[in-house]
């Protein structure tokens, strides 16, 4: 009723998109206080596009075979086939997109779970102090993750979608990541300020 | 419950054919009658009519009159002409008496049915029922030794119509076949403690049958638009009924009950174009204290029918769940239903009936509720309901032999219910709707109050409790007071099946989304207010399972403060406002799950080989697919989230950042908007592969190294080892998880902007992002949930 599912969904896609901030690794006696009555451990693996998306040859609007299987963008049939995210920052002008993301991310491990924080007994490395006495959403990292043929482009675009009219498009940079990411630690997440 | 309607038409055939045996004359006429060999043949031309039969419990203090009114017995194509009936009966030492009443086509019929102050000015409405067939009853004395008389009946009839009539429109319920059999019932007087003398009827063996063919909002008959056919098997076995004068206040009806089921051969099936099927059913249950009185007092159903009880407790189980054919699994529910203690205030389990629509007319605080009790005034036939509960329990579901409980479930809370039919658009909450007739329920300040402690996945010992409902959209604690109207019409998308158009209003709300069960502490929604529409769902069952489509729908949910620690008094995140909009959406529920084995992590084709998570899904599970189509805004229906923060005097004084106008689309130009969002969601149970993520002893006092598998050991005191390389044989005995498989995909999701508004500033509000636009979505997930250790 509440789709409370996709706050969970978007919490795990939040943390693993979180690889670039200073985490401080938790300790063997702080993980110790880990008590197993609550909270949920997640595993598991997201691909994006595996073969493509629903956009696909044959549909109006795709007379140019812009869109199609990742098949046929292999055999040179279509231009694309990965997700596509535009972003327009001013009124006018063009769209920062992130665009062709294929691929696929596993972890084991991910936990969440709501924890009451005492600075006393809890260790997050000298940042518990911030929490004390706090109820805290903590996101424990998986210990590995490891990320199979993940891939994008950075671009810029002088229109929204690539089938629109006159759409000029210019990719900056392009990653193609292959390969295990170590991420330890917990990410605390809690209100502060005026709500 | 159950039992008591497989009950009523043994003791409505009982009382049939009771009430002939009283009414009758022996004239002339019906001497001419009499046939056969022994005993003696009775046929009957009955026409019987009663102004009114009234049951007063009334005694000085407490009680009233309940008041059934207008009965007639006669022929179903018109009541004020015979019906015919043959009866005979026979007596001797050995058999003892035995009846035997054979029925054409009979009506019963009862005007109306009201209670205290409403007789005389509204009632329930008109009920009748047809039937035709046999039943026989053998009375005979106990074996030697024993006390009490031996009863053995069947009814066997077909051609049964069920009608409730009120204000002029109709729900009926024909083509029903009712076949009961009582066999060795011992109907005796006994002490049954406490210096109680009841009448015990025991009843070592109850089974009862009925089918019906259809139902539907149409007094003519059920030809096109029906909700649907359902038929019902229940076989008892070792159970009683206990039945001793005086109620809960002063004279009444008082009884205790022992139903226990016969697992083999109970089962309930309802049936559109495909079938849902409930499958071997077995369990007990045992209500002590169920009482039966008169009340007055009632402050806004006035008198009223009071059915209260001191205890119910038993275990239901479904052993076998299909839909469309395919197996979900089985579903148990353990429970105990008595008087508590909720929220500091004490909640007893109690339903009261009273004649008529209790709000009807009424002026009441939401706009919608005032407009639904318009169109029926305080004379317009109907019944109101006030119910109360208080329940804990704990439900449980096995999918392939591996099962899910949700623990430690309670439930209580208090409100009122009204039903009554109505017909065409100007009575419905839709103009736009035909003349047809329709259910219209209304619910008014529903308190509702729920929780549970959380899901322990497995049953053996490494099973440990855990969260994982946030995955599957459910809260684990949640309170809230609702108010709605409700209409049910017969006939869905397709032929038979049900339709549905409702406003639902639930304010004071607070709903967990995860918590912690032992200290209560978690991330609550508190102060939400969640007002919701919809309009044209229709329910229907086909080959490809259960089929919702949702006409249009739209909704409001607010909630002033996301809170971090205690549900109402935790540190504040914030306000949200999630409004949602859409037209055409779909779901379809089907049995079985994602039903593939696969190496999720890694690569390999069966668990010795697969260097990730070997997860095999076997058949049994649930698989829903959504399409959600959000719509563009129109008018004050949106699709958005704004989260505000900084807020100098509650809701609308701070800063708010807000994405606004999110729409699908169908990839290539705006106006196009059929595809939606589409996921397909399965959920099963099946053995996972748990790594330890760190070296040294975890919560339950097991050692391991990171990165070592865990392994169920019933040897091991937790339950389970850690093991560095484990073998084939130790990786088949992986623990068990909740196993959640989703796709979604999208074509083109758009956001119109995403804005920050300032509510006190020159310029309200500051467009942060000028649009986003996502396309060619394509996420397939895989996730195994299991304990933190």
């Amino acid at each position: 009723m509440l789709d409370l599912k996709y706050f969970v969904m978007i919490l795990i896609l939040f943390s693993l998109c979180i690889k670039t901030f200073a985490l401080e690794p938790i300790s063997e006696e702080g993980l110790a206080q880990v008590s197993g009555q609550n909270g949920v451990s997640l595993s598991g693996e997201l691909s994006f596009n595996e073969n493509g998306g629903p956009l696909a040859l044959g549909q109006l609007g795709n007379e140019s075979n812009i869109w199609g299987t990742c098949a046929q963008k292999d055999n040179a049939g279509a231009e694309r086939c990965g997700a596509r995210l535009a972003i327009k920052p001013n009124e006018s002008n063009g769209w920062l997109v992130l665009d062709e993301l294929t691929g696929s991310v596993s972890f084991e491990g991910l936990t969440l779970r709501s924890r009451d924080i005492n600075a006393a007994t809890d260790n997050f490395g000298g940042d518990e102090t911030l929490a004390d006495g706090k109820t805290v959403l903590e996101i424990g990292l998986p210990n590995e993750i490891k990320f199979d043929n993940f891939s994008y482009n950075y671009a810029t675009s002088s229109q929204a979608r690539p089938t629109d009219a006159g759409n000029q498009q210019q990719v900056r940079y392009g990653i193609d990541f292959n390969g295990s990411v170590q991420m330890q630690g917990n990410l605390l997440v809690f209100p502060t300020g005026n709500p | 419950m159950n039992k008591m309607i497989g009950l009523t038409p043994l003791l409505l055939a009982t009382l049939v054919s009771n009430v002939a045996a009283e009414m009758i004359g022996l004239n002339e006429s019906t001497l001419e009658g009499v046939s056969g060999q022994s005993g003696i043949g009775i046929n009957i031309d009955k026409l019987i009519s009663i102004e009114s039969i009234t049951y007063s419990d009334e005694d000085g203090t407490s009680g009233g009159d309940l008041q059934i009114q207008k009965i007639k017995i006669g022929n179903p194509s018109d009541i004020n002409t015979t019906a015919y009936s043959q009866h005979r009966v026979d007596v001797d030492g050995v058999d003892g008496l035995f009846l035997e009443n054979r029925f054409d086509a009979t009506r019963v019929q009862i005007g109306g049915i009201s209670v205290g102050d409403h007789i005389g000015s509204r009632s329930m409405g008109e009920f009748i029922f047809d039937f035709e067939g046999i039943n026989t009853l053998n009375i005979a004395g106990n074996t030697a030794g024993l006390s009490g008389f031996l009863i053995n009946s069947t009814t066997n009839f077909t051609n049964v119509s069920y009608q409730w009539n009120t204000n002029g429109n109709a729900f009926r319920a024909e083509g029903i076949t009712i076949d009961n059999v009582l066999t060795d019932a011992v109907f005796e007087k006994k002490d049954i403690g406490g210096g109680i003398s009841a009448l015990v009827i025991e009843m070592p063996s109850y089974t009862s049958a009925i089918t019906i063919n259809a139902a539907c909002f149409n007094a003519a008959g059920c030809m096109t638009d029906s909700l649907g056919s359902f038929n019902r098997n229940i076989a008892l076995k070792n159970s009683y009924i206990q039945i001793y004068g005086g109620g809960r206040e002063g004279e009444g009806i008082s009884m205790n009950m022992h139903f226990e089921y016969d697992g083999t051969s109970s089962q309930s099936t309802y049936t559109d174009d495909a079938s849902i099927n409930f499958g071997l059913i077995s369990g007990l249950v045992d209500i002590k204290g169920l009482t039966f009185d008169i009340g007055t007092a009632e402050a806004n159903i006035g008198g009223h029918i009071a059915l209260q009880v001191d205890q119910v407790v038993g275990n239901y189980k479904i052993g076998n769940v299909e839909i469309a054919g395919t197996g979900v699994g089985e579903f148990e529910a353990i429970f105990v239903f008595t008087d508590g203690i909720g929220n500091s205030a004490g909640y007893q389990n109690k339903t009261l009936i009273a004649p008529g629509i209790a709000f009807a007319g009424q002026a009441l605080s939401e706009t919608f509720m005032t407009s639904f009790y318009a169109k029926v005034n305080d004379l317009s036939d109907g019944v109101s309901v006030f119910n109360e509960w208080n329940m804990t329990g704990s439900f449980i579901y096995t999918d392939n032999n591996h099962s899910i409980s949700m623990n430690n479930v309670y439930s209580y809370g208090s409100g009122y219910v009204t039903l009554d039919l109505r017909s065409g658009g100007t009575q419905s909450i839709d103009s736009t709707n035909g003349a047809e007739s329709f259910l219209a329920i209304g619910i008014k300040d529903y308190n509702v109050n729920y929780g549970f402690d959380g899901f322990v996945i497995g049953e053996d010992a490494a099973a440990q409790q855990q969260s994982g409902y946030e995955l599957l959209g459910l809260s684990p604690q949640a309170s809230f007071n609702m108010n709605a109207a409700i209409e049910i019409r017969s006939g869905g998308a397709n032929g038979s099946g049900v339709t549905f158009d409702g406003d639902v209003l639930l304010n004071n709300a607070n709903f967990a989304l995860t918590r912690d069960s032992a200290t209560g502490n978690g991330i609550y929604l508190d102060d939400a207010v969640y007002e919701f529409h919809f309009r044209d769902v229709t329910f229907d069952v086909d080959s490809g399972g259960i089929q919702l489509v949702i006409g249009e729908m739209w909704s409001e949910f607010t909630v002033n403060d996301v809170r971090f620690g205690d549900s109402i008094a935790g540190a504040s995140f914030g306000g949200l406002v999630i409004h949602r909009y859409q037209a055409g959406s779909t779901a379809t529920i089907s049995g079985g799950g994602a039903g593939i084995a696969k190496c999720v992590g890694g690569t390999g084709t069966d668990l010795a080989t697969c260097t990730g998570n070997w997860i095999d899904l076997e058949s049994q599970g649930l698989t829903i697919a959504t399409t959600s189509i959000l719509l563009p805004r129109n008018d004050t229906k949106e699709n958005s989230v704004a989260w505000e923060a900084n807020r100098t005097a509650g809701a609308g004084t701070g800063v708010s950042i807000k994405a606004d106008n999110i729409y699908t689309s169908d990839g290539y130009v705006d106006t196009a908007n059929t595809y939606g969002i589409q996921t397909v969601t399965s959920i099963d149970i099946a053995n996972t592969r748990v790594l330890k993520k760190f070296t040294g002893t975890d919560s339950n006092g097991v050692i391991g190294n990171e990165g070592d598998e865990l392994i169920v050991d019933s040897a091991e005191t937790a339950g389970y080892k850690y093991v560095t390389a484990p073998t084939d044989i130790e990786k088949s005995s992986r623990g068990a998880g909740l196993i959640i498989s989703n796709n979604v995909q999208i074509k083109e999701l758009n956001i119109e902007s995403i804005q920050l508004i300032h509510p006190s500033a020159v310029v309200s509000s500051n467009t942060l992002l000028h649009g986003m636009k996502l396309q060619n979505f394509n996420m397939s997930s895989t996730l195994s949930v299991t304990p933190i250790r």
